[in-house]
């Protein structure tokens, strides 16, 4: 029961509470147009998914395989650094490969995350946290969700609010930060959120 | 926007007036005339000082801007009346002046006018400019007594209890049901009198102003929520009842939610917003740090409301709603259909079987990609290498360091000790246990590390205990507390108080340490941290028994 409550609390947490993009400000650095195309951002954050629960499997049975059982703890940064492009080049070469449709649709959003802070953060945070591989998954699952939900409700104001009507100052990015800023006040009362 | 509609002098008895924004914000503004009239019976005058400040400022704020941007004046659609009437009735009685200022020119200038003024904001102002109030520390915190008339001016900071901070600490507030209903408790003034509250959103749904779909999605999750999850030891109907009736949920379900511009405009939709909204409403309330989740909810919800409109499936005329999602299903599957697995064709092996030997142009594919392997592998070589180095250069500071930081720790927590080593003990709760020792080579307590859930997330200490199971020192080590506020609870004045005290320690009443004031989550959590450490020591599986007079059972 504990242990459920424990996940629970993990998976809120991802979700909400340190909602990768909104909160921890991880995850922003894909393609201009998934910020601006609520489809494309829902594909980016399908991709992100996918990518995030795969870079948490793997870098968990690296973490826990090779760098805690022979105490190389301090390659942990660089190492990581290097497997999550690898898994995306790798999972591109796949798609291409074998799902050549799927390829045409998704393969712009893939290459664009291929150095995306969410997917090399939350492998980080799930080492640095030293969560179990059950709780990994599901911290990565969670986040992945919460960042697609919040890119794509990014992307969807930009399709409904007519970001043109601020002074001219405010035009442009500053605007678009501000509307961030405003999706992220809501997110404030989730400070804290926790099961027990 | 189009111009105002002009109207006919009089109309002939049998034609209704055409329903424009101006009539709908009249609506809002009567139905909410009675709850504000509750108020100003139950906290004094000060009330209608407070929202005529508010009304005054947002109204204000709107002219000031669309004269300084060349806009046409939309004052007159009395749009910023509601919002400043509805932020006001959204404040505690004591608020000061500048509150609904601030908040008003917030509400009006950011949240609505920068996207374009009425029907162009994605977020309900007026809650814009509460929550934003809501993030002040201090701020929102502190309720006036209700039949405790205030004076106009200068306010003493009190702080009572409000019926949603009993149900946040999942006990029954003391009110009755008819004093939760008319409005006897604290909380925002608006938003005590539910029987009110409840009263103007019939009359704004019988007007036609506003939908029945979100406020009845909204409060029924709510309520199956609080019946399936009741306090411990509650009866759920009793709990569900106080759950409806108190807080801002009545004022947020009838008048935030239904905000025309902000909802959802597809029925599906509107009630995925309602019930999307209740589950987090009840979310916030039973498990975050704040005691009341209705604003963040509505807020949060605002900004999914495309994608809610989108997967609500608008209706088009003359085709059902089962032919639409059947429609929509079909071309899901041809869309996902085009998708084949093609079986990849190994071109190394495919060219080893057909005995092709590899010419001239191979190689320089070969080349490439040789070239390009090595440029990483080097790149990564000396990385590696870098590393190696610098962890070898730096191992034994690290290590010195750590020490030096124990040493610090333990002289915070156990000052009588002289050095400490780990223990070869594991607690459920403890992170790790290290015993310390006098100069002489003489047990003298543990330190235990353990973790409590603060305000802003997970608190980290270490407490030390003695032989006798008294606590020798606190020290907090990691934290997420708000600096100013939570951190008042970890000065060392405040953990010293926690020296010499030994079993269950409460935050009131006996055996206790006082909560700080301003950082009650806070204190708490420090106040059960100890309390854990206190219980991992005494039942410690070793020879000396250590006393622990648990007071709680």
């Amino acid at each position: 029961m504990r242990g459920i409550l424990e996940l629970g609390g993990v998976a809120l947490g991802a979700l909400l509470s340190e909602n990768l993009v909104l909160v921890s400000s991880m995850g922003i650095g894909s393609r201009v147009r998934s910020l601006e195309d609520p489809l494309d951002a829902l594909r980016t954050g399908y991709c992100l998914t996918a990518v995030m629960l795969l870079g948490a499997f793997c870098s968990w049975c690296l973490d826990h395989g090779l760098l805690l059982r022979f105490g190389w703890g301090h390659y942990r940064l660089f190492l990581f650094a290097l497997l999550i492009p690898a898994l995306v080049a790798g999972l591109r070469l796949f798609i291409r490969t074998c799902l050549p449709e799927l390829s045409r649709r998704m393969d712009g959003n893939l290459a664009a995350i291929s150095t995306n802070c969410a997917a090399l953060g939350s492998a980080l945070l799930i080492s640095q946290r030293s969560y179990g591989l059950l709780t990994g998954l599901v911290f990565a699952l969670c986040a992945g969700v919460g960042v697609t939900v919040a890119m794509a409700s990014f992307a969807s104001l930009q399709v409904e609010v007519d970001l043109e009507c601020c002074p001219k100052v405010f035009r442009g990015l500053p605007i678009k930060l501000i509307t961030a800023g405003l999706m992220a006040l809501a997110l404030v009362g989730f400070y804290g959120l926790h099961l027990d | 926007m189009t111009g105002p509609v002009s109207l006919p002098r009089r109309l002939p008895p049998q034609v209704a007036p055409p329903s424009t924004t101006e009539t709908m914000m009249l609506d809002v503004m009567i139905a909410l005339v009675p709850a504000l009239c509750m108020a100003v019976f139950f906290f004094g005058v000060r009330v209608l000082l407070l929202t005529a400040v508010s009304m005054v400022t947002c109204v204000l704020t709107e002219r000031l801007y669309r004269r300084l941007r060349h806009l046409n004046d939309t004052t007159g659609d009395r749009s910023a009346c509601v919002t400043g009437l509805l932020l006001a009735m959204s404040l505690p009685a004591t608020a000061d002046y500048w509150v609904p200022i601030l908040g008003g020119v917030f509400a009006i200038v950011v949240v609505k006018q920068f996207y374009g003024g009425l029907g162009k904001n994605f977020m309900n102002p007026a809650l814009g400019g509460r929550m934003l109030l809501a993030t002040f520390p201090m701020l929102m915190t502190q309720w006036s007594q209700p039949m405790d008339w205030l004076p106009l001016f200068k306010v003493d900071a009190v702080s009572a209890a409000t019926p949603m901070s009993f149900l946040h600490e999942g006990t029954l507030p003391p009110q009755t049901l008819g004093q939760l209903l008319l409005g006897q408790k604290g909380g925002c003034f608006g938003e005590v009198s539910a029987f009110m509250l409840i009263l103007g959103g019939i009359y704004l749904i019988l007007r036609r102003v506003i939908s029945p779909r979100i406020p009845l999605s909204y409060l029924g999750t709510v309520a199956v929520l609080a019946l399936l999850f009741p306090g411990e030891g509650c009866n759920p109907f009793l709990w569900m009842l106080a759950e409806l009736f108190s807080g801002g949920l009545l004022l947020g379900a009838f008048f935030m939610a239904t905000d025309p511009a902000t909802s959802p405009v597809t029925p599906r939709g509107q009630v995925m917003f309602g019930v999307g909204c209740g589950l987090l409403t009840g979310l916030l309330r039973c498990h975050s740090s704040y005691p009341e989740g209705v604003g963040w909810a509505i807020l949060t919800m605002n900004c999914c409301v495309w994608l809610l409109d989108r997967a609500g499936l608008p209706r088009r005329f003359g085709v059902s709603n089962f032919a639409v999602t059947r429609a929509l299903l079909h071309k899901t599957r041809v869309s996902l259909g085009k998708i084949k697995f093609v079986k990849p064709q190994l071109s190394l092996l495919r060219d080893l079987r057909e005995g092709r030997m590899p010419g001239e142009a191979h190689l320089d594919v070969i080349r490439v990609y040789a070239k390009a392997a090595g440029t990483l592998a080097a790149g990564v070589l000396v990385m590696l290498g870098v590393i190696f180095s610098v962890h070898r250069w730096t191992d034994y500071r690290i290590v010195r360091a750590e020490t030096a930081e124990q040493q610090t720790l333990l002289s915070q927590v156990m000052p009588q000790a002289a050095f400490c080593s780990e223990a070869p003990y594991r607690a459920n709760g403890a992170l790790r246990i290290t015993a310390a020792y006098s100069a002489e080579n003489e047990l003298m307590g543990y330190c235990v590390e353990v973790q409590s859930q603060g305000f802003g997330g997970v608190i980290t200490m270490e407490v030390g205990v003695d032989l006798d199971g008294k606590v020798t020192g606190v020290a907090v080590t990691d934290h997420k507390e708000t600096a100013g506020t939570g951190t008042m609870a970890m000065t060392p004045a405040a953990l010293s108080r926690y020296i010499g005290r030994s079993g269950t320690l409460r935050t009131s009443g006996r055996n206790a340490v006082d909560a700080v004031s301003g950082a009650t989550a806070t204190s708490k959590a420090i106040t059960t941290g100890v309390n854990r450490a206190l219980s991992i020591v005494a039942n410690l599986d070793k020879a000396e028994e250590i006393d622990y007079e648990d007071s709680e059972t």
